[in-house]
């Protein structure tokens, strides 16, 4: 590992005060692999919201990826703007970001609207929408390394006191995203959370019994039948996607959206020219069924390509995190990775028929603002760490 | 940092990389290695087959006037797809969706349906959301498809309150669709019997409805039932009574198929491919539109006529019953049925295309002139004297009888221990000839013939007994059924010797049973009597004196005895008579003609001939029992000869009979004319009058005695030249592809749905002056009926 991640680091403050010329060469100094990835994942994106709305809209044919492109450039001002920050005013206002994010969530309850059973939006006008249960992915993971990070400025190691208190502060968000009824996003958390716990060095034990204690309440709450019968059926229709009653509802979608990637062959039918998508045939085919306009319009070439620009992601955000100069920045590289891991995983999952239906979209490629604004915040998060690296290393080796 | 710390690392960078691993493999699997299997499965799923109706085949009359056709009515119909969901909590805590219920309430209002029904009707049967409700909630379900519009109600879009309705609604659904989503209101076909010159001929046309699981069940062959299945699914309509049903095959045309893409929603996205449905064929009719309606208002007349103006009739002076009648008008040349009338009868356009209201077909049902019943067709009764020319011809031709010598016509005849009376107990007449007896209708004179034969024939024993008269009956297809091309029959009854040895061997147990539980003691005779007497005590005198004038066991229909006539003026030819002259194509080109098959009379000519001229006599010699009625004909001009009969039937009044053919002075025979008026009385004095009326109709005579200011008569002759139209009348060319079944409900309105578009101009029954249909009336154009109520089971079988 490189340096001592304990040392206090006096010349930061000299970095922080060069100004404008020093904010232009941090951003030189980021990991230009992991933008690269990122932007080509963004334009694919882009392309495949116009291909799969084009047809929905005659009239206003790209009403819709005029919308995203707006969002993009919104997310990249983001990205941006989360890279340049300084790295230690992100971690002291990691409380804020949890406060803010916990109020964001309780707001859907009061004024949130409802898309496909979950409720989970705030509306802010002008059509718009925001998901708080987004930005709460990035608030936790902010939190949690905060927390563990201070604990080991403090103490030698992470005691049973430190998980009990992450796991309650943890909890209350996921407790609110529950209630939301959108399961989804709750699953991709519980994912973050024992990324967060295993990188922050939390006890074999607790690894364990935070597993155990997982399967256990999945068996209860699948007997007290505490899901909603729409959860359920999204839930296992991939076990039996062709009985009838599965059909009607969500298995049904999942369905058409495997015929759309399956009859996508190797190369695909081109882009806006398949006939699955074009027919309306697979629904959310811009937001949570985006692969599947991959599948059938760019084949397995494309397909694969968005996968392998995916792990490029993964690699590089692995690679910051084993070179983080902290245990903050390990543990914010690492629950990013673990967050875009599973999400990915889960949406492209689903869309191929090996993962159950659940309500995330795609990162940086599916149509809206909310996922597209706490993705690229993730990547300014990355690219922040990496650049802290760089620092770290140049004032080392500077000195 | 630690060593936990950087060991986790590796292991998440491994669990990390297997997710993407994991996902490209699948992904090769599903595009690389089994993406024929998708593109295969996405060509069998994306599409969605949808069959349209065709439009159903017009019935016109002889000169093309329809008598059953298709008008346009106003159908709204909701698509299940489209409406609001019925359930929005759970199977086990349903929730009713307030949206759906507002829009059902909305809808009963506009329409006057009970909103319950309107949301149970606008339900598929496999709904599943109700859950344990579901039984009750899916009453009156629709089985059909999805994709297919559920018609909710049809309004009549041709009568002027009709099209204010239908206006209305339209504007309503229409026009505030944010209000009524998922419902559409369309213009579609729906059947009608618009009764040209007001005749009602609603027993030979039939009607049409909805397809009943009997009705696929009683189909021909499995493709015949796999069409009716689909075309019930869709809303579809089939033929049950009359013609409808005989030419069913014809009418119904060839179902289209409209192949879609559609959404998961089962929105249809766009047409792949589209065979239009064919229209139905039209059936040509030999049915006279106005000779039927002169035929109606003859036996009408003649009703009323012997329940007002008293007979004397066995001493006393008394009106009559008259509780049903029938007349049949036939052409002699081809034996094609002109007019077959009834009485009494009904407006065919109840039917409704189908859709007939309950009370009025219950009305129908218990009205004791049984309407539905065809008197001419299906009627069977005693022929009374009319029989007495199968007598004379078995007699003359085959009974050692001649024409030139004279028997005795005696007051009574006394046979076999029986005394046999004179009709209404006239005096004797002394010798006459069989044209003598035939004029003045002399019963004992063919009761002696009767009785003789059956002494030649052995008597009771009748071992080889020759049976003349009903051998003769027999060959004139007596006791058989007409073959008329209806679903309706009848056969008629004449029995010998062998046939009540038959008839006992097979119920003579039953009425030794019967006879010692009967409680009425008349019918306990009755069964006694059949009890105690044994073949060969069965076929006395008296059922041989019975079988020489007609009565007692032997029964006709009106249409056999139209047949009968017509054969002995046309010559000899016997007709199994038809209604249908032709089918033609919706192209206008003609598929079939329909001739009727005969037999030949086995009469010698001279015999023929001889009864002819007797014939002649009942209506000119002023003896003639039909001599008072034809009082005043212009017999210079046209030539009718015919037969009275007046059977008696007790304890019901004698049944009236006139049974004539008739045609141009020095011509062979035109038309044979039946009238038989059940209670009518003296065949002279109720059916002549009515026979002669539909002769003055037919050929445009003024100076019926009777009717004097005879409506049709004035009008000229209902049949221009004196004989039916030899030409098929030109059948409009039929419209193909009306959407019945319109498959595109995701756009409401499709189609003229615009309100100014309700008042097309409808067809105006053609007046009695206008012979054919007026241009531009919309003859035969398309159908497609959607009946709303299920009507009551009937069956489609021959009736006796």
């Amino acid at each position: 590992m490189i340096g001592d991640w304990a040392a206090p680091r006096p010349r930061r403050m000299s970095s922080s005060n060069a100004g404008m010329l020093a904010r232009d060469s941090r951003l030189r100094r980021s990991d230009w692999v992991l933008t690269a990835a990122v932007l080509s994942l963004s334009l694919i994106g882009v392309l495949l919201v116009a291909a799969a709305t084009r047809p929905l809209n005659p009239t206003h044919p790209f009403a819709v990826v005029e919308h995203q492109v707006l969002f993009l450039a919104v997310a990249l001002g983001l990205g941006v703007a989360a890279t340049l920050a300084d790295y230690r005013a992100i971690r002291s206002s990691a409380p804020v970001i949890y406060v803010l994010a916990c109020l964001g969530l309780l707001a859907t309850f009061a004024i949130g609207s409802s898309v496909a059973g979950a409720k989970a939006w705030i509306s802010i006008g002008g059509g718009l929408e925001i998901q708080p249960s987004e930005f709460a992915k990035l608030a936790v993971i902010v939190l949690v390394a905060m927390l563990f990070s201070s604990a080991r400025e403090d103490r030698r190691d992470i005691g049973d006191l430190d998980v009990l208190r992450a796991l309650l502060l943890l909890g209350f968000p996921m407790l609110l995203v529950l209630l939301q009824n959108d399961l989804g996003t709750m699953l991709v958390m519980v994912a973050i959370v024992f990324g967060l716990l295993a990188i922050g060095g939390v006890p074999t034990r607790w690894m364990i019994g935070l597993t155990v204690a997982l399967f256990a309440s999945t068996v209860v709450i699948v007997k007290l039948h505490l899901l909603s019968p729409y959860q359920v059926n999204r839930i296992t229709a991939y076990l039996h996607p062709n009985s009838p009653s599965v059909l009607k509802d969500s298995g049904f979608n999942a369905h058409q959206a495997q015929l759309a990637i399956g009859s996508g062959g190797l190369t695909g039918s081109g882009l806006f020219h398949g006939a699955q998508i074009n027919s309306g045939a697979v629904y959310a085919a811009h937001t949570d069924f985006i692969f599947a306009t991959a599948g059938e319009e760019l084949g397995f070439l494309g397909s694969a390509l968005i996968i392998v620009l995916l792990s490029v992601i993964l690699w590089r955000g692995l690679r910051i995190a084993s070179r983080a100069p902290d245990l903050f920045g390990r543990i914010v590289a690492g629950g990013v990775v673990c967050w875009l891991a599973f999400e990915t995983f889960e949406n492209i999952g689903m869309n191929l028929g090996i993962m159950p239906v659940t309500g995330i979209p795609l990162q940086f490629v599916s149509y809206g603002g909310s996922s597209l604004f706490a993705s690229m915040l993730a990547v300014g998060l990355l690219q922040n760490v990496h650049i802290q690296t760089q620092a770290t290393q140049n004032s080392s080796g500077g000195l | 940092m630690n060593d936990r710390s950087g060991l986790r690392l590796i292991i998440l960078g491994v669990l990390v990389f297997s997710l993407p691993i994991t996902l490209l493999g699948r992904l090769w699997y599903m595009q690389a290695l089994a993406g024929s299997q998708y593109v295969a499965a996405v060509n069998a799923d994306a599409t969605s087959v949808v069959r349209t109706l065709a439009p159903r085949g017009a019935i016109v009359d002889d000169v093309g006037n329809p008598l059953a056709r298709n008008d346009s009515a106003l159908v709204v119909s909701a698509l299940s797809t489209a409406l609001p969901k019925a359930n929005l909590g759970t199977l086990k805590n349903p929730i009713a969706n307030p949206a759906r219920v507002q829009e059902m309430q909305r809808l009963s209002a506009v329409l006057g349906i009970p909103a319950d029904q309107l949301d149970a009707e606008a339900t598929l049967c496999d709904y599943f959301d109700y859950g344990a409700a579901a039984p009750t909630k899916n009453k009156g379900c629709w089985t059909g498809s999805p994709l297919q519009p559920i018609p909710l109600v049809t309004i009549d879009n041709t009568t002027p309150a009709g099209t204010q309705k239908a206006t209305q609604v339209a504007l309503r659904v229409l026009e505030q669709q944010e209000l009524y989503p998922g419902v559409t209101a369309q213009i579609e076909e729906v059947r009608n019997y618009p009764a040209p010159d007001n005749a009602s001929a609603a027993q030979l046309i039939g009607h049409v409805g909805k397809i009943s699981q009997a009705d696929i069940d009683s189909a021909k062959n499995a493709t015949d039932a796999a069409t009716l299945k689909t075309a019930a699914s869709i809303g579809g309509i089939v033929g049950q009574e009359g013609l409808e049903a005989e030419y069913n095959d014809y009418l119904e045309g060839t179902l289209g198929t409209e192949t879609f893409s559609v959404t998961p929603a089962g929105n249809p996205v766009s047409t792949l491919s589209q065979v239009p449905a064919v229209p139905g064929d039209t059936v040509v009719t030999s049915i006279d539109a106005r000779v039927q309606r002169i035929a109606e208002q003859a036996i009408a007349d003649a009703v009323t006529s012997a329940r007002t103006t008293p007979q004397f009739i066995s001493g006393k002076n008394q009106t009559q019953k008259a509780d049903a009648a029938a007349a049949v008008v036939i052409d002699t040349r081809t034996g094609h049925v002109i007019a077959a009338a009834n009485y009494p009868s009904y407006d065919p356009g109840v039917w409704d295309g189908g859709a007939i209201d309950q009370k009025v077909y219950q009305s129908l049902q218990d009205n004791p002139g049984k309407p539905l019943f065809s008197q001419a067709i299906q009627g069977q009764y005693a022929p009374g004297s009319t029989f007495k020319v199968v007598t004379t011809a078995a007699a003359l031709d085959h009974g050692g009888y001649t024409p030139d010598a004279t028997y005795d016509c005696p007051a009574t005849l006394s046979e076999g221990g029986r005394t046999f009376h004179n009709f209404d107990n006239e005096g004797a007449q002394g010798m006459i000839t069989f044209a003598q007896a035939l004029t003045i209708s002399c019963d004992t004179f063919f009761d002696g013939v009767g009785a003789a034969l059956w002494n030649a024939d052995g008597q009771l024993a009748g071992a080889n007994a020759k049976e003349l008269v009903v051998n003769e009956a027999k060959q004139w297809q007596l006791g058989k059924d007409t073959g008329i091309d209806l679903p309706i029959d009848a056969s008629g009854n004449i029995e010998d010797r062998q046939d009540l040895k038959n008839y006992d061997a097979k119920n003579h147990a039953l009425w030794c049973a019967e006879a010692k539980t009967d409680k009425d003691p008349n019918q306990k005779a009755i069964d006694n009597s059949n009890c105690l007497y044994h073949i060969p005590g069965l076929y006395q005198i008296g059922e041989a004196v019975n079988v020489a004038i007609g009565q007692g066991t032997t029964t006709a229909s009106p249409l056999q005895m139209a047949d009968i006539y017509a054969a002995l003026g046309n010559g000899g030819t016997l007709y199994s008579p038809r209604i249908a002259k032709a089918i033609v194509g919706p192209d206008g080109k003609l598929v079939q003609t329909i001739n009727a098959p005969s037999t030949k009379l086995q009469v010698s000519p001279e015999v023929l001939q001889y009864i002819q001229q007797a014939l002649v006599g009942v209506v000119t010699d002023p003896a003639g029992t039909g001599a008072s009625a034809f009082a005043g004909f212009p017999f210079d001009q046209y030539t009718v000869a015919g037969k009275t009969g007046t059977a008696e039937v007790p304890p019901k009044d004698d049944t009236a009979w006139f049974a004539s053919y008739g045609g141009p002075a020095g011509q062979p025979a035109q038309y044979a004319v039946v009238v038989a008026i059940s209670q009518g009385g003296q065949g002279g004095i109720t059916a002549a009058p009515a026979v002669r009326q539909i002769y003055d109709g037919i050929w445009g005579l003024n100076g019926n005695p009777k009717n004097p200011d005879d409506q049709f008569a004035a009008h000229g002759p209902a049949l221009p030249g004196g004989a039916p139209p030899s030409a098929l009348p030109k059948v409009a060319q039929v419209v193909g592809g009306s959407a019945a079944a319109s498959a595109a409900p995701a756009s409401p309105g499709v189609g003229s749905t615009s309100p100014s578009s309700f008042n097309s101009p409808t067809a105006s029954s053609p007046t009695a002056s206008s012979r054919a249909p007026a241009a531009g009336s919309p003859a035969p154009e398309a159908t497609a009926v959607r009946p709303r109520r299920r009507l009551p089971k009937r069956k489609r079988v021959k009736r006796r």
